[in-house]
């Protein structure tokens, strides 16, 4: 997956330009009524560079699963253009920006390659999106909640779309959560990476709307063991609970850390949705009963909750066929956001690429912004994007779960 | 050999000195040129090998401190790249700048132009130390060392040689590890350029680094060097490129400091050749002086023509022989030169004889007269000069010394310089001046002389004079001058001008004043000028006028005329008489004249107040008196009399007068204050007395009065006035009644006052007042209320003072809730404080503040104990209640029924307990012990009784008693001091739940200072308690066992406290946790009370 190291930035520039060429001659000779011998098409590819690389997260593999469950799906309907197939290809950006980047370029650079969908790294997510915008090439967002990752419009056009919560959203959602429970003051720990000052200016453009809730912030490096020194002073406060942004791996440290450095009664600990990006319950030890702990984390999809959705039938189904692929239970899975979001995504790609009629990404694009009703797993989307609108979920879409008794994500009831 | 004979020659040619010079010379130079030559060449080997040692040594310091530089350079990239931001900062492209150039740029390290850059997996640089700016991911460093790290996953170094766009140098690669993955993601890359490691050097040195493959920096010339190589110790990765540096320096360079060795032995050299030469010049002319003395002896006698001196010889070498010869020639030539001699002499005795004769001459003459041989510097005088000067006369002739010592040394320049000008010039010389002769006489002498006798060159020899005594003369000369100086200085010194006219009115005298007055510069001056040229015309034309009138008439003349100077108006008074001569003529006029401005002043001041005075008398409400001291008159105005209810004519003017009316209490203090005020003891004379009316009733008067003195402090009279002052006197006698009234209540009253005059400052506080708050009437008096209460808002405890507006509010409102204050430790009292408005216009309201310390702890004692009674009952009153309510809503079958009714009981019992011994301690407190029915107790048989109505708990041992042997007796209550033991006992008991016995014991004690006691002790074994318990052991519903296992109602030890207090008597407890506790009370004795009384 290293080839092009050495290539120079021009290279893989004009390369991907001659693919986008042979491709549009192709078609146009289609077009054209030349008729070729029928020979099977190349399948046109999706590209994943998600995080495979960072230990103990699953959710590159959700959202790999989600769009290959699709792609199943997709190809046993007859695949797209008239019987082309779809595949997917995958990359490991190992939660590294760089990485990231240059996974795309790669991609990019391949013209069977018609969109890329990102992990759910919001800094790997930020640079990646002006490449996007630069290369031509559409990303679809099926994670990764920065605010500005969508906001980013290059001279092309915008070329990325998401299906997942925004900060802003994820940070509403926990934050009228505390105001429901009647918090006065919370203590807030962000990583020191863009995801964590997207959610603090999500946090501080809420709070000034509510200025009965006040906070204190303290920040953490991506990666960091010790978070005694943040808690310790958090703790000095005397919050009424803990605004915590992580991902599982720093989360179930500060969980842990937060356990052995308080005593009872503990503090609620609202959390932003990347805990559920891994076994936070495993993460965080036999030994401690995470049941226990009083915590809340924002959530768009979870198999546990579906039976109450309407087109539980649908979701059962797809569930179905997971176990089938798979061999696993669907309400097992970690990180099932990805899994849904990602699923819902790559229907969305082949309705658009059927609609483009070309495997043109400009067209593909175009035509994303121009999608009719879809009933995919989240919900059911009447027109999920604009050309004003790249998201496909609202606010609405966020609702507050917990880890039940079996270690699973179930919504919770606010309380009165 | 030529040159060798020409040597030979030359030398044969020198003298004798010259010869032993030259051959010491030579010797001494061949000696000294071996030794130098030797020495230099043992130096030049020493600096060599010590430049090597030092460069060893340089080399080794210099090795040490590149690797201390590299180790900080190394463990400071290392701990960076191990740092968590650096990992977090390759995770946020957005944020890095912020944070990681700064980081970066703050890393101290030790080479200055180094660099540090953070590079992600692919080594495109992120974030740079250096100054340029970088774009992330565009400037790539896949540089050798770098590339080893990512293979290696270990840091890795290299060292560069020089390439086009860089310089040559080290690179460093640290990997930076992401945690999340546990893969290298990143580099910091350290760049040391070349030029940062070689040191520089001292001047003429040069260092070079060797590595594994290659060197750097090593010089290139040809010259040679000495040279010192040390291996660099270096930790990983430096450790793989097997770094040495050398220290090189050129041998041309350490050889040049034998440049100043060779200048030393030059210098060395030229001095010892020096001090050769000298040496050798002295014993040269050692062996040649014999020679020359003698040939310089033969020389002076040649020279001199006569055989004056002889040969010193010794020895009998060649000299020797030589300087007898010479001498026997002297012998001769000696001989012949005595008779010439003999001739001589005669002459000589011719020419004294011819000095003496003149000497005689000299003596005859009456003027002193000196004779100085100039010369020989002796002056010879006659007999006169001598005694003039006091000398004796043996010393006719002195050393010419002798003159400056007898002249005045005041006048001595001055004669030294006339005989100077003599002696030059030739001029005769004439002087007055001082001598003091050696007796001590002072004289004038008037002293002439001139020289007689000059020596060929015109230089004066000889001086001859006279001189005669003139003290005479000028002793008279002063004298006048002396007194015409007095007269000067009196006629200065006058106050009032003066001055002396001649018949034409031309002033011949004036005194300072006068010239002073006209303006003249001195009086001096003034003599000769008429009127006319000193005053003013018109004045001028008076004063003739005057001087004509008083020559004219023969009299004196006196005027006093205004004057007006600088519009200052003035008097003066002139005073003028004829001076007349012995035979009657008119010879002038005198005059004198003074400034009398002051006197007029004073006397019409004094007219002034003599008709202010009348008035006074006149006008005033006040009686006036003057008392003439001398002749004990004494005037007494009108109103004077008027005031005793006189009237003016009825009353005579006489000091008996006066003494008699004073009221005979008041007379002697009345008249030692006059006394004091005439011995000048006082400035005023002031008194208030009684006098007696015409009607017999006494009026109050107030008498002030001052004493006039003569210029003897004498007093002459004295005067003032008398003022009725009877009505004020009622006024404050009844006013200091009132006053001495309301003191007494003030100061009697327990409660403390304090009162605010009209401004609402503190102008009184009574003495209670100052007991409750301790201040001091210093601290309050004067402050405004406002002040006042920050005062005693600093006394209280915080917010424990009203204030002044909430005190007034509550004042006017009359509110019924009363206001208190509560001072803060030691004093900690409670005080009830008020504040009312008074009516007067001294006291515009009173404070006060009243102790209730005492109210308010009974108070809070009552309230505190009634809340924990009520708890204390609400605990089985809520059983009761809960379970009766059970009973009569469930249906329970007779077993549970029993059981319910059975903690019914037990509680309703409790509470029963509960209400009892409350009740009993309340009438115990309450009746103080007056409804004790107090008897004779033998105390033996007491406490047997008391224990065998006592209920010993079930299965537990009775009370194990032992007694003392005899019998004691108490007063007491046999009823109370049965509850009282039985209590005890009862806790024994209840406290020892695991068993064990209790004993009780009577025990006896008497001390010095206390009467004899009977005590009752009583020991358990049980759980005692703890410090903390026992000190707490006497409240109320206070229980030790805090389990609610043991029954009780937490009152029992309150009573026993009561009681035994009651009794007069004391407890003793003493307690260890699981040890047991000891209870003993103690009793007073009953001495050997009669049995029959008892009965």
């Amino acid at each position: 997956m290293e080839t092009s190291v050495g290539r120079a930035r021009g290279g893989g520039y004009w390369v991907g330009w001659a693919g986008l060429l042979a491709s549009g001659i192709l078609l146009a000779a289609q077009a054209a009524g030349i008729r070729a011998a029928p020979i099977a098409k190349p399948p046109l590819v999706i590209g994943l560079s998600a995080e495979y690389g960072v230990k103990g997260s699953e959710a590159a593999l959700s959202i790999e699963r989600g769009i290959r469950i699709a792609i199943d799906e997709i190809n046993q309907a007859g695949g797209v253009l008239g019987g082309r197939r779809l595949a997917l290809e995958t990359r490991d950006d190992r939660g590294v920006p760089m990485r990231g980047v240059d996974n795309l370029r790669e991609f990019a650079a391949k013209p069977e390659v018609v969109a890329v969908m990102c992990g759910r790294f919001s800094p790997v997510a930020l640079d990646q999106a002006p490449v996007a915008n630069e290369l031509g090439i559409t990303m679809l967002d099926p994670w990764a909640a920065a605010d500005g990752i969508t906001r980013q419009n290059g001279k092309r056009g915008n070329y990325i779309f998401r299906l997942s919560l925004t900060d802003t959203w994820a940070i509403k959602a926990l934050l009228d959560h505390a105001r429901g429970r009647g918090f006065k003051r919370i203590a807030a720990m962000f990583p020191n990476t863009a995801w964590g000052r997207s959610s603090e200016a999500a946090m501080l453009t809420y709070l000034q709307r509510h200025p009965g809730l006040s906070h204190s912030t303290y920040w953490y490096n991506w990666g960091d063991q010790d978070y005694t020194r943040q808690l310790l002073e958090a703790k000095a406060i005397r919050p009424d609970a803990i605004l915590m942004v992580a991902n599982e791996a720093e989360g179930a440290l500060i969980i842990r850390q937060l356990a052995a450095l308080q005593s009872k009664p503990r503090y609620p600990v609202l959390s932003h949705w990347g805990i559920a990006g891994g076994d936070l319950v495993g993460r965080v030890g036999k030994g401690w009963n995470l049941g226990g702990v009083d915590l809340v984390l924002p959530q768009s999809f979870g198999f546990e909750d579906a039976a109450q959705r309407p087109g539980r039938k649908r979701i059962q189904e797809v569930a179905a066929r997971y176990r089938a692929r798979f061999g696993e239970d669907a309400r097992a899975m970690h990180a099932q956001v990805g899994f849904a979001h990602a699923y819902d995504l790559t229907h969305m790609l082949a309705r658009a690429i059927q609609r483009a009629g070309v495997d043109d990404r400009a067209k593909i694009r175009d035509a994303l912004e121009d999608l009719d009703e879809l009933k995919g797993l989240v919900r059911d989307y009447k027109r999920p994007f604009s050309p004003q609108d790249h998201e496909a979920l609202d606010e609405d879409a966020a609702y507050m779960a917990t880890y039940n008794r079996a270690g699973r994500l179930q919504r919770i009831k606010v309380r009165p | 050999m030529r040159y060798a004979d020409w040597l030979r020659r030359q030398f044969q040619s020198l003298p004798l000195r010259g010869k032993i010079t030259v051959t010491l010379l030579a010797l001494s130079a061949m000696l000294g040129g071996i030794m130098a030559g030797a020495s230099f060449l043992y130096s030049r080997h020493l600096i060599l090998s010590n430049a090597e040692d030092l460069l060893a040594a340089r080399s080794q310091q210099k090795a040490r401190s590149l690797e201390i530089k590299l180790k900080t350079a190394l463990s400071l990239v290392e701990s960076l790249a191990g740092n968590s931001i650096t990992a977090n900062s390759l995770a946020d492209s957005e944020g890095r700048n912020l944070y990681m150039v700064p980081t970066l740029r703050a890393q101290k390290l030790p080479f200055q132009q180094a660099t540090l850059v953070l590079t992600d997996y692919r080594g495109r640089i992120l974030a740079s130390s250096s100054g340029a700016e970088v774009r992330p991911g565009v400037h790539c460093m896949e540089h050798p060392a770098f590339l080893e790290m990512m293979r290696s996953g270990k840091p890795a170094a290299l060292i560069h040689a020089a390439q086009a766009n860089a310089e040559p140098g080290l690179f460093i690669s640290y990997p930076v590890v992401y945690q999340l993955t546990g893969n290298i993601e990143g580099a910091l890359i350290l760049t040391i350029p070349v030029g940062e490691l070689l040191d520089p050097g001292e001047r003429g040195e040069s260092i070079w680094l060797t590595y594994r493959n290659g060197h750097i920096g090593r010089p290139v010339d040809t010259l040679e060097r000495v040279e010192a190589t040390q291996a660099l110790s270096l930790p990983g990765p430096l450790d793989t490129l097997g770094l040495a540096q050398s220290v090189g320096e050129e041998r041309k360079r350490i050889l040049n400091k034998l440049n100043t060795l060779l200048w030393i032995y030059a210098s060395f050299a030229l001095g010892l050749f020096i001090l050769i030469l000298l040496l050798a010049r002295i014993s040269a002319n050692h062996l040649a002086t014999p020679l020359q003395a003698l040939a310089s002896v033969a020389e002076k006698m040649a020279r001199s023509g006569r055989p004056s001196t002889y040969i010193e010889h010794a020895g009998n070498d060649e000299f020797g022989r030589l300087a007898g010869a010479f001498n026997t020639m002297i012998e001769k030539l000696r001989a012949s030169y005595a008779d010439l001699e003999d001739q001589v002499e005669q002459r000589t005795r011719e020419l004294s004889e011819s000095a003496s004769r003149l000497r005689y001459v000299m003596e005859v003459t009456g003027e002193g007269i000196w004779d100085w041989d100039i010369p020989g510097g002796r002056v010879t005088h006659n007999l006169v000069w001598c005694d003039m000067l006091d000398l004796e006369s043996k010393f006719i002739e002195h050393d010419i010394d002798i003159y400056p010592r007898l002249i005045h040394p005041e006048d001595l320049g001055r004669v030294q310089e006339a005989i100077r000008v003599c002696l030059e010039d030739g001029i005769p010389f004439r002087i007055e001046y001082r001598i003091q002769a050696p007796t001590g006489r002072a004289l004038w002498v008037l002293d002439r002389g001139n020289v007689v006798e000059w020596d060929a060159r015109g230089k004066a020899k000889r001086m001859v004079g006279s001189i005669s005594d003139i003290t005479e003369r000028i002793v008279a000369t002063q004298a006048l001058r002396e007194r015409e100086l007095y007269l000067r200085a009196t006629l200065d010194n006058l106050p009032f001008l003066f001055w002396l006219k001649d018949a034409d009115s031309r002033f011949l005298i004036v005194n300072k004043a006068f010239s002073d007055a006209c303006g003249q510069a001195s009086p001096e001056a003034v003599a000769g000028l008429t009127d006319d040229d000193v005053w003013p015309s018109d004045l001028a034309a008076m004063y003739r006028a005057d001087d004509r009138e008083v020559i004219g008439g023969m009299r004196e003349k006196a005027v006093e005329e205004p004057v007006e100077e600088n519009g200052v108006r003035g008097w003066i008074e002139t005073f003028k008489k004829p001076v007349i001569a012995e035979n009657g003529d008119v010879l002038g006029t005198v005059g004198f004249a003074r400034n009398i401005t002051d006197r007029k002043l004073i006397e019409e001041a004094l007219r002034e107040s003599e008709q202010r005075w009348g008035l006074a008398i006149a006008g005033a409400n006040d009686g006036i008196w003057d008392w003439r001291l001398n002749s004990h008159e004494v005037f007494f105005s009108d109103r004077w009399k008027t005031m005793l209810g006189y009237a003016p004519a009825e009353i005579e003017d006489r000091f008996e007068v006066w003494r008699e009316h004073v009221h005979p209490e008041d007379l002697r203090r009345v008249m030692t204050a006059i006394d004091r005020h005439l011995h000048g003891e006082t400035e005023f004379f002031e008194a208030e007395f009684r006098m007696l009316c015409k009607d017999g009733s006494y009026n109050w008067i107030l008498s002030k009065g001052k004493a006039l003195f003569d210029a003897d402090r004498r007093p002459i009279r004295m005067c003032g006035s008398h003022s009725d002052i009877s009505a004020r006197r009622t006024a404050q006698e009844q006013a200091r009644d009132r006053s001495d009234l309301l003191n007494a209540i003030f100061t009697l009253s327990p409660d403390g006052f304090v009162s605010f005059d009209q401004q609402r400052r503190v102008n009184y506080v009574s003495p209670a007042f100052m007991q409750l708050t301790t201040l001091s009437p210093g601290e309050v008096l004067g402050l405004d209320e406002q002040a006042f209460a920050r005062v005693m808002a600093g006394i209280c405890v915080t917010d424990g003072f009203p204030g002044i507006d909430r005190l007034r509010a509550a004042q006017v409102s009359g509110e019924v809730q009363r206001q208190t204050c509560e001072l803060r430790q030691p004093l900690a009292r409670i005080l009830e404080v008020g504040l009312r408005l008074g009516s007067t216009p001294a006291v515009t309201q009173i404070m006060y503040f009243r102790d209730i310390t005492h109210e308010a702890e009974v108070d809070r004692m009552k309230s505190e104990f009634l809340s924990t009674a009520a708890h204390e009952l609400r605990t089985p009153m809520s059983s009761i209640y809960g379970f009766s309510q059970l009973l009569l809503t469930e249906n329970f079958g007779a077993e549970m029924q029993k059981e319910l009714f059975g903690i019914i009981f037990s509680q309703s019992e409790l509470m029963v307990s509960i209400i009892n011994e409350l009740l009993d301690l309340a009438r115990i407190e309450a009746r103080q012990g007056k409804d004790f029915n107090i008897e004779q107790l033998d105390i033996g048989c007491f406490i047997e009784s008391v224990l065998q109505g006592f209920k010993t708990p079930d299965g537990r041992a009775k009370p194990i008693l032992s007694l003392l042997p005899g019998s004691y007796h108490v007063r007491g209550d046999r009823k109370k001091l049965t509850q009282a033991i039985n209590n005890m006992l009862s806790n024994a008991y209840k406290y020892s739940p695991g068993g064990g016995a209790v004993d009780v014991e009577v025990l006896s004690r008497a001390g010095d200072s206390q009467a004899p006691q009977v005590g009752i002790r009583i020991v358990d074994a049980g759980i005692g308690m703890t410090q903390a318990q026992l000190a707490r052991v006497f409240e109320r519903f206070f229980r030790a066992d805090t389990s609610g296992k043991i029954p009780g109602t937490g009152l029992g030890m309150s009573i026993v406290k009561e009681i035994i207090e009651l009794h007069r008597g004391q407890i003793d407890l003493a307690s260890e946790p699981g040890a047991g506790t000891r209870i003993t009370i103690w009793l007073p004795m009953q001495e050997s009370i009669p049995v029959a009384i008892a009965a």
